[in-house]
């Protein structure tokens, strides 16, 4: 059903029909149309024909809606006026439209002074409401027909050019824009091509609307007399003409002013219908279904699984489902599981594996078309479905604490925090003001806040996202709740702010009475912080166990691959990762048997029915029919973890080389500074970056956020101009801007981005899309450019049929495979790759790891791999960079730079860096939070926050660069044979030695 | 806080200031020779060139709009065309009238609106919020004059329960006038009605969707105390600059409504001056209207300012 290929026009129409106000709204707006087009041939009488002897009658068969005083039949006149009406607004809101969207997408797209001088002369027309401006411009031109067209068409131009404009800033800084600006499309082409389509929807709910005003305004010039002119049938003019009259024609009143009415409502109905068809995602949930789901609640099936008081969650063939489309999808299938006091169950899960449903089922708060349909879920041996409202706020006050994600969202932007802890404080009656004061402070000392008295005090965008984070532990601690679910409570977060919120946590789930849920996708996390471990994958939970020996013996073929697909700091160029085939299924295409048969290596016939959840013991289960048969597949796949390739012999042959880059950006100045000449302030994103690139081979760039790594990669593609600084591509001198580089500059420099959702124009095919990038940059004879993509579409792994796809149709994984296409397909010397894994799931991350490093391997591309993934970097990378704030830290090969000596810096990023392999056991903290890039630290940036920092000589003079004969590069002071002294290594080679 | 005053304030001033230049061209250039417009068909050139002279039409674009701009803002709006009096104290006059007109309106429209957008919004999909959305979706449709001559007709003449005509002395106070200004303000508020209830309500439930109002659930509050204390003062701030929005709605509205009511406010004022031609009279309506616009929406901002921490403590 989604991979629907009914043309985009039909699926609109469908839409629109889908509710019945659009669908009457549509309908009587193409009805007015039709009528208004034939009207000269159906109406009896003509617009201005006088009938004297028939003037003043009501309705009758003769004249359906009577005539007026002139004798004039209503029906005519109405029926021949709207032709009048309709074509004024057609015709105006049309040029509108034409004009506006020229402007509007010129404006945004370039921007600087000139969006900048429309938009102000543009603010001042709306700041004219639109009748005013309107009548002022018909008291200036003379009042006519055409002088209403003009009038409408410059009232709406602005707001048109607005709406469009707004647009085309929220589009242009995705993947596939700038894709397009990287192959040297000309303006035109960006803007009529890749831009346009994007805009259309927005645009046409905003014809729409300007239509509906526009017959507002029309009727309202005809009615106080300055738009059409009698006799010319006007409906605003007859409502006016008919007004003196009423008590003799009530009819010519009512009727044109009914017109109006009708069609107005119509438009809008169907702006309205266009504008929630667009959106097209699920529809909101009508009332009937509603009623549907109260019943299930009703009939929920009560089985009787032995009620173990001890246990303080239980979950027996528990199903939970959303209503979609009336079709019910089961986001949640017969999830057994137990929770024991004092127990942290960790759950593992790829995207789609409804791990957050099951958090939001255990707290009831399922949005409005999910419900608990079978099974039970009990809290200390009381159900949790069915409850009152008053039970349910009792235990969620006192017992459950949710910790989401996104802590930033999750509270409330408009009240102080102190404020929002008090009202989750548990609070005897008689407890004045200054307890609850200190209560509070308690609470985020325990979330290790030093200031708490400030903290309360602020709001929550004032705090860093660490911080929010904090709050929200504090907040969810506040009653000191017996049960305790985090929902992937540190995704978002970087690697030294998530290493110490895990510390947090785990201290807090390691006491005694406490229990806990941990969900995460992230094994390396859960791993840390969780007794025991459940596998989720698209809503069925396929393995159970202590978390020691699922990650040493997995009994689920799907747990067994997953673990394999994970790069691992110590994995480093070996060998390839495993990688599943396929992709996860979507709730609504779930296969009937064995959810993971269709990307399992060991399916069988067998696997078409639907496997048991079996006991192995006392402390595991798994749903697999060959679970006997994992072990030796695991075996087998460790051996065939297939050594990659080799790779020549080192290339030292430079691609590109980077010297001093800098690049900052204007901060603006306020009016008093700028009265002041206090100097333009700016970030400084990237300060003075040398870097070299050798043909064939990677370089890694590590960095947290804000260390400018994104900003490095958006330079040298000419993306975003450096301030400073030169670009050497194979020798030759790049152009800063963009537009000044030849095609044969932009031929050798191509990147893949980070979102795969942003990556493609969604309105072109894949075949069109490689097609162009194939043209633009090779110029290949027209005969083999076919044979030329179909080449590359094998490459890439995806079969031709693809060709003819729209991204929508396509999974993640394999988006990002055609970007990869796209990318590759010029043949270029180096690909800059911004995170270009890290929105996808583990298991298709690994196949796209393996893929860069196979199309490297046979055709020598050198990569630059962006990335906050040590692990990835480690994977994949020859040579690594690390940067900070800026700057580069340490530079060398892979090996190199994961051994003692460490930079500080790198040796905290990898020592908070979480992995189920490496137990750490003296963790390196990082205090504080990283400077502000427009006042970067003086001496060694990281010295804020350096754990070895020296002292003063760090604050006050840049470290030299110690690089020993290997070219292993570390900026400090710190001579590195001490810091080799003091580092210990990472890996130790045991463990080096079991994963090879 | 004061930084962003200024800069809000810096707008405001150069808006204007772009504003105040299309107008003039607007009304000053485009109608053609405005003196040959208000000769006689048969003035001879030589008269007519005297009247140019006369109303300063032969200088120079630019010294046109300083000595317009300059006597703007010193309070010489300039001599009507028609009347041959100063501009300033009718329009002052009927901006009074007017202003009484839409304060009333205001004051009927918005609680009524935001309290059925806010009901409609909090009972999403549900019989309220389907019998709000049509009932605002119906109101939609009326033009004010379609209103405004259906309750004359009804609650005016058949029933007489308000006057039908709004002749107000102008000295007559606010109290005074009070029960002329009902029926036309009512007219006002049924245009804003529909328009703020759509966009309170689309706002309460995007508000209902975000993660914090889940948080607010799971502490264990109660539902009133959630709608009241998180999500009531999320939901309405922005409607402050829906409320400054509708003020250029509402002007429109009341443009029609007064020629509806023969109100003598700055409606009816306007559309005598364009069938006179009148353009001093035209370029001093339209400057004072944009002004006041511009002032509601400078003082909007400033109030979802110091209300929105995300902008107090910027």
């Amino acid at each position: 059903m989604p991979h629907s290929r009914r043309r985009p026009s039909f699926r609109l129409l469908r839409e629109l029909y889908r509710r019945p106000a659009s669908a009457i709204g549509t309908s009587l707006v193409i009805l007015f149309f039709v009528l208004a087009l034939i009207g000269p041939w159906i109406t009896p009488y003509g617009p201005t024909q006088q009938i004297a002897s028939d003037a003043r009658q009501g309705p009758s068969w003769n004249h359906w809606f009577g005539t007026d005083m002139l004798g004039r039949d209503i029906f005519s006149r109405i029926i021949h006026g709207s032709r009048s009406i309709l074509s004024l607004t057609g015709v105006g809101a049309l040029i509108a439209v034409f004009i506006g969207t020229a402007v509007g997408l010129i404006s945004g797209y370039r921007g600087g002074w000139l969006d900048e001088i429309i938009m102000r002369l543009f603010d001042s027309l709306l700041a004219i409401p639109a009748l005013l401006l309107a009548l002022v411009l018909l008291g200036a031109v003379g009042q006519s027909q055409s002088s209403v067209l003009i009038v409408i068409a410059v009232v709406y131009v602005p707001i048109v050019a607005r709406v469009v404009r707004s647009e085309v800033l929220s589009i242009k800084s995705l993947g596939y824009i700038e894709a397009a600006r990287l192959r040297g499309e000309t303006l035109p082409y960006l803007l009529v091509r890749e831009i346009l389509p994007a805009v259309l929807p927005a645009l046409s709910v905003e014809a729409a609307l300007r239509f509906s005003y526009g017959i507002f305004l029309v009727a309202s010039l005809g009615y106080l007399g300055v738009g059409v002119q009698p006799p010319t049938p006007d409906w605003g003019l007859m409502v006016k003409e008919a007004r003196t009259t009423v008590r003799l024609t009530p009819w010519a009143l009512y009727f044109p002013a009914g017109a109006i009415s009708l069609l107005v409502i119509t438009v809008n109905l169907a702006a309205d219908g266009l504008k929630s068809a667009l959106r097209s995602s699920n529809r909101a949930l009508s009332p009937r279904a509603r009623h549907r789901i109260v019943k299930e609640r009703a009939v929920r099936t009560g089985t009787d699984v032995e009620r173990s008081e001890e246990a303080t969650l239980t979950a027996h063939r528990m199903t939970a489902s959303y209503l979609v489309r009336g079709q019910w999808l089961d986001a949640l299938r017969e999830i057994t599981l137990t929770i024991r006091p004092g127990e942290t169950l960790g759950v593992v899960g790829e995207s789609g594996s409804g791990k957050s449903t099951l958090a939001l089922a255990i707290v009831q708060y399922l949005s409005a078309n999910g419900a608990v349909r079978q099974g039970v879920l009990r809290y200390r041996g009381a159900s949790l479905l069915g409850r009152s409202r008053r039970s349910l706020r009792d235990l969620r006050r006192t017992e459950i604490s949710l910790i989401p994600q996104n802590p930033m969202a999750s509270l409330n932007p408009s009240m102080r925090i102190g404020k929002q802890l008090a009202e989750a404080v548990k609070r005897s009656p008689s407890a004045g003001k200054e307890t609850l004061g200190s209560q509070i402070e308690q609470l985020l000392t325990t979330v290790r806040i030093g200031d708490a008295k400030r903290v309360m005090r602020q709001y929550p965008h004032q705090l860093s996202g660490g911080m929010q984070q904090r709050v929200v532990i504090a907040m969810a601690l506040a009653a000191d709740p017996r049960f305790l679910i985090l929902d992937e409570p540190t995704t978002g977060l970087d690697v030294t702010t998530e290493a110490a919120i895990l510390d947090l946590v785990s201290d807090l789930l390691a006491e005694e009475s406490r229990s806990a849920l941990y969900i995460s996708h992230d094994l390396g996390v859960v791993s840390r912080v969780s007794d025991r471990l459940a596998v989720l994958y698209a809503g069925d939970l396929l393995e159970t166990g202590p978390v020691r020996d699922v990650f040493s013996t997995p009994q689920h073929p799907y747990t067994a691959d997953l673990l394999n697909s994970i790069p691992h700091l110590s994995t480093h160029r070996t060998s390839e990762l495993t990688s599943m085939r396929g992709s996860i299924p979507s709730l609504s295409q779930l296969p009937s048997g064995c959810v993971f048969a269709p990307r399992c290596p060991l399916a069988t016939d067998a696997c078409a029915e639907r496997p048991p959840l079996e006991s192995l013991g006392t402390s595991r289960s798994v749903r697999c029919h060959h679970w006997a048969r994992v072990p030796g597949m695991q075996a087998d796949a460790f051996g065939a973890r297939r050594p990659r390739h080799a790779v020549g012999a080192p290339s030292r042959d430079p691609v590109l080389a980077l010297t001093e880059l800098r690049a900052s950006f204007p901060v603006r100045r306020s009016l008093r500074d700028f009265a002041r000449r206090v100097p333009r302030k700016a970030v400084h994103a990237v300060r003075g970056v040398d870097a070299t690139v050798m043909a064939g081979r990677t370089l890694g760039v590590v960095g947290e956020s804000g260390s400018g790594k994104t900003t490095l990669a958006r330079t040298v593609l000419g993306l975003t101009p450096p301030s400073g600084g030169h670009i050497l591509l194979r020798d030759r001198p790049l152009p800063a801007e963009l537009h000044r580089r030849r095609q044969v500059d932009l031929k050798e420099l191509q990147a893949v981005s980070q979102n795969p959702d942003q990556a493609l124009n969604p309105h072109m095919s894949i075949g069109t899309a490689l097609r162009r990038q194939l043209t633009r940059l090779n110029r290949p004879p027209r005969r083999e450019l076919q044979s030329l993509l179909a080449e590359l579409l094998v490459q890439v792994g995806l079969s031709s049929d693809y060709e003819g796809r729209l991204p929508s149709q396509l999974s993640g994984g394999e988006k990002q495979r055609v970007a990869i296409a796209r990318a590759m397909a010029a043949h270029p010397d180096v690909v800059l790759c911004d995170e270009a894994t890290s929105s996808l799931d583990v298991s298709v991350q690994a196949r796209i790891l393996n893929l860069l490093n196979r199309l490297q391997t046979d055709r020598q591309t050198a990569y630059v791999f962006i990335t906050h993934d040590l692990a990835v970097v480690a994977h994949l990378a020859h040579e690594i960079a690390v940067m900070y704030l800026g700057q580069l830290m340490e530079v060398g090969a892979t090996s190199h730079v994961l051994r003692p000596p460490f930079h500080p810096y790198t040796e905290a990023l990898l020592s908070a860096f979480p992995s189920h392999d490496i137990s750490d056991r003296d963790p390196i903290r990082l205090s504080g939070e990283i400077p502000s890039p427009v006042t970067p630290p003086s001496g060694c940036p990281f010295h804020t926050r350096c754990p070895r920092s020296l002292g003063a000589v760090c604050a006050t003079d840049a470290p030299p660069w110690q690089t020993n004969e290997t070219g292993h590069a570390i900026y400090c002071h710190i001579p590195r044979e001490e810091l080799n002294s003091v580092q210990r290594p990472l890996v130790s080679d045991a463990q080096e030695g079991r994963l090879r | 806080m004061s930084r962003y005053v200024l800069r809000r304030m810096g707008f405001l001033l150069l808006t204007l200031l772009l504003t105040s230049i299309i107008v003039f061209s607007i009304t000053q250039f485009l109608p053609g020779d405005v003196a040959r417009i208000l000769m006689p068909r048969d003035a001879s050139e030589e008269a007519i060139a005297a009247k140019r002279t006369e109303l300063g039409l032969d200088r120079s674009p630019l010294v046109q709009y300083g000595a317009w701009a300059g006597g703007f803002l010193t309070g010489d709006w300039g001599t009507s065309y028609a009347w041959e009096i100063p501009v300033r104290s009718r329009v002052i006059e009927a901006l009074r009238n007017s202003l009484m007109l839409a304060a009333v309106a205001l004051a009927l429209a918005l609680p009524v609106s935001m309290g059925l957008g806010v009901w409609a919004g909090l009972s999403e999909h549900r019989l309220p919020d389907q019998l709000i959305s049509l009932f605002s979706l119906s109101l939609v449709g009326l033009p004010e004059f379609v209103t405004g001559v259906l309750l004359i007709e009804w609650l005016a003449h058949r029933w007489k329960w308000f006057p039908a005509i709004s002749s107000i002395a102008p000295d007559t106070s606010f109290i005074d006038a009070l029960p002329y200004l009902i029926l036309p303000a009512t007219t006002a508020t049924f245009v804003l009605l529909a328009y703020i209830v759509r966009l309170t309500r689309a706002e309460i439930v995007e508000q209902l969707h975000r993660p914090y109002v889940r948080t607010a659930v799971l502490k264990g509050l109660s539902w009133p105390t959630v709608v009241l204390r998180h999500v009531l003062r999320n939901a309405l701030l922005p409607t402050i600059t829906v409320i400054a929005i509708s003020i250029g709605w509402l002007i429109g509205g009341i443009i029609v409504i007064e020629n509806v009511f023969n109100f003598p406010g700055l409606g009816r004022l306007l559309l005598s001056a364009i069938d006179n031609r009148d353009f001093p009279l035209l370029q001093a309506i339209t400057m004072i209207v944009v002004v006041g616009v511009m002032l509601a929406n400078f003082a909007a901002d400033l109030l979802y300012a110091a209300l929105d921490p995300r902008i107090r403590y910027e």
